[in-house]
């Protein structure tokens, strides 16, 4: 498996753990609900989006773990925002990767650029609930 | 001591004989009341024969990396000519020059409610930081034959920050399209962080 390929297919990962985890987040998410869920339609569609992709090219996409254990517990709402903010970071990072790995390949590193971007957005959302001083970093998906 | 009392020089050597050679002990002059004692007698020798002292193979390992050295460094300085630092990449002098325009207006804007001045400051702190990495990155290159600006900022609405956010974080995007390797990487990581802000000024 190619570098490129390798980066592609852990962007679905984070994709298909962002999706499994905002779905157990959102029943302690309180009145961050409504964000809860908004995040959990964008992260559902780009799962969509990068599977039909890498099928497109020949691949087969990876497929979603059964469970995510290192994701519990979630207990409180405070917890399910520190969780949020955990799966944008890592989604930030996975399609930053992708967007290293994909040198040769303007297309996709369009795509790989505007979800990190995508991320690191939604991702101050959830920051600026978890630490209200100092809700964006400098360098989102490193 | 009287000075005039104390012990005279051997003989000098003579022109063809070496200067480290073993010589003799100087020979005490003879004092009366204490017989010299027999080891420092002087003894007529008969001229050295040259030897190859330590200095003399001091001086020829000398001479003989002393020209090593000179051939290595003409044949070095054959093949690299003097280094001179490669003009640095407009995107990474415009990338800079823009953080400081940044950095300049979130500088000069001193009003704003609490929250927005969270922001204010969580922009301008990493601003600097995407700048003290960019200096760093221009430091590989000649240094600029411009200065750089240092026009004072304008102090901004929030409206006009978010503009210059969303608008900063639409150029590094590029940038990261041109560029190749690490430093793409780095400006797609900028302009998520610039549209992050822009977020948190709406």
């Amino acid at each position: 498996m190619s570098a490129l390929t390798e980066a592609w297919q852990a962007a679905l990962a984070a994709e298909h753990q962002a999706v499994f985890g905002y779905g157990l987040l959102g029943p302690r998410a309180g009145d961050d609900a409504a964000l809860a869920a908004a995040d959990q339609d964008a992260h559902e569609r780009l799962r969509d989006a990068t599977s039909a992709a890498l099928l497109a090219t020949g691949l087969v996409p990876v497929a979603p773990a059964a469970d995510y254990p290192a994701l519990y517990p979630v207990g409180d709402q405070a917890a399910a925002r520190r969780l949020a903010l955990r799966l944008e970071d890592g989604c930030a990072a996975a399609w930053r990767f992708l967007f290293l790995q994909a040198a040769g390949r303007p297309s996709l590193r369009r795509v790989a650029q505007a979800n990190l971007t995508a991320s690191a957005v939604r991702g101050v959302r959830w920051r600026r609930l978890v630490d209200p001083r100092h809700p964006a970093p400098a360098f989102p998906g490193l | 001591m009287d000075e005039f009392a104390r012990p005279r020089p051997g003989p000098e050597p003579g022109p063809g004989e070496p200067l480290a050679v073993e010589a003799p002990l100087p020979a005490p002059v003879p004092a009366p009341p204490i017989p010299p004692p027999p080891f420092a007698a002087p003894v007529p020798t008969p001229p050295a024969p040259r030897r190859h002292t330590r200095r003399w193979f001091l001086a020829g390992g000398l001479a003989i990396l002393a020209g090593g050295g000179a051939g290595v460094g003409a044949a070095f300085l054959r093949r690299h000519p003097k280094h001179h630092p490669p003009p640095a990449p407009a995107d990474l002098v415009g990338a800079a020059e823009a953080e400081r325009r940044l950095i300049a207006d979130l500088v000069a804007t001193t009003g704003g409610n609490a929250d927005v001045r969270v922001v204010i400051d969580q922009a301008t702190a990493n601003h600097r930081a995407h700048l003290a990495v960019l200096e760093g990155l221009l430091g590989a290159y000649a240094p600029p034959s411009a200065t750089p600006s240092r026009t004072p900022g304008r102090p901004r609405t929030k409206a006009q920050l978010r503009a210059a956010e969303h608008a900063a974080s639409g150029t590094a995007a590029a940038r990261a399209l041109r560029l190749t390797g690490r430093q793409s990487a780095l400006f797609a990581s900028i302009a998520a962080c610039e549209a992050s802000h822009a977020e948190l000024f709406s």
